[in-house]
């Protein structure tokens, strides 16, 4: 028997991976808690990532991701499927990000979640603040923070583009998907909130 | 074009800082039996009956609470019949409290015929009173009428006379 191809293996696991899923959804439509534990371990991250690159703030991010999880499980009975769990819950987080986030805007406070050790080994961080910025002096500590301070001063949808297509490394049709819009209000948004961010951060870029 | 693009990749790099920040160590652990546990207080809470969460000692309310529960047409006919009383209580809030006289024509009550009763009209001189001329009666509010000749009526006005208004209050 002949050994299958990467290709061949990838989508059968990803064929399989959908499977699991569907099946797990619905466990967790009929009130199965360990089902719906291991959906919740399977995206937690990212959207708490995605929480967290929208509102710069830990705690924040955590009530939202637990709040998003809740919901979701609430309205299990009316997720027909139609789109991937994943896009779904993305979408009731993300909805909920934006109104807590224009409820909040008179008392916004940072609190940024430390960075990884493996920052201080990358070298193209590294080269960034050594040789290509003119302020020699700045760190990463520093530059995390100013660039926190850029994100949020991008409106809502061009924060959330920038963040699930530069930080999550989401591709243009799953975003426009989660933001149901379309693929080239996608793009122009992305190309928008860059140029914003360039603005802001000009003097690191240079 | 090319600078542009070449900022970009700048800024992208930037942009990596962000995919080292990192929550406390176990967070995530944390994160999903936070959720859960969330998920199952929450059912507990719904578990339990409205008025013991709000902690009313009422065994009455729980039995016919119990009852209109098993059976959804009773509770059904119930709510049916206490919004029909409801309804019928606007009804007799918002009607008007003077009705007109028996439905008769004004020009009739003016002309001195007093409201039927028992079926039969009774001319105003049954009362005693005179018709000569302009009709002596005359109303003065919706709901006082004065049977005196308009001759014996003080010149002043009646201290109880209103304008008739027929809007509702």
């Amino acid at each position: 028997m002949e050994p299958e191809s990467p290709n061949q293996s990838s989508r059968s696991d990803a064929e399989e991976s959908g499977e699991d899923e569907k099946l797990l959804v619905q466990r967790a439509r009929k009130g199965d808690l360990e089902a719906y534990d291991q959906l919740v371990h399977k995206y937690q991250e990212r959207v708490y990532g995605t929480l967290y690159n929208m509102t710069a703030n830990h705690e924040d991010a955590n009530d939202l991701t637990q709040e998003a999880f809740i919901k979701a499980f609430q309205a299990l009975k009316s997720f027909k499927g139609g789109s991937s769990f994943y896009t779904w819950v993305y979408r009731i987080a993300v909805n909920r990000a934006i109104n807590f986030l224009k409820q909040r805007k008179n008392r916004f406070q940072m609190s940024l979640d430390d960075l990884d050790f493996n920052a201080e080994h990358n070298p193209d961080l590294v080269a960034l603040i050594s040789d290509k910025t003119p302020r020699r002096e700045a760190n990463l500590a520093e530059l995390q923070e100013k660039l926190n301070a850029a994100m949020q001063r991008l409106s809502e949808p061009h924060r959330l583009v920038v963040t699930l297509h530069d930080i999550q490394g989401s591709s243009h049709e799953e975003i426009a998907e989660i933001m149901d819009c379309n693929v080239g209000t996608v793009r122009s948004r992305l190309f928008y909130a860059r140029q914003q961010l360039q603005g802001y951060l000009s003097d690191y870029l240079k | 074009m090319s600078n542009e693009q070449e900022n970009f990749e700048k800024l992208r790099l930037l942009l990596s800082i962000k995919r080292y920040e990192q929550p406390p160590p176990g967070y995530f652990d944390r994160l999903s039996r936070d959720i859960i546990a969330r998920i199952r207080a929450g059912e507990a809470n719904s578990a339990i009956p409205i008025h013991e969460r709000l902690g009313w000692d009422a065994s009455w309310l729980q039995r016919i609470w119990s009852v209109l529960d098993a059976k959804p047409v009773l509770a059904g006919t119930l709510g049916l019949a206490v919004c029909g009383l409801a309804l019928a209580g606007l009804a007799f809030n918002i009607a008007p409290e003077t009705e007109p006289v028996s439905g008769m024509p004004i020009e009739q009550v003016l002309a001195g015929n007093l409201p039927p009763v028992g079926g039969q009209m009774i001319p105003a001189s049954v009362v005693g009173l005179s018709v000569v001329g302009n009709p002596p009666i005359f109303a003065s509010t919706g709901s006082v009428m004065s049977l005196a000749p308009q001759s014996a009526m003080p010149q002043a006005r009646h201290p109880y006379a209103m304008p008739v208004s027929t809007g509702f209050r």
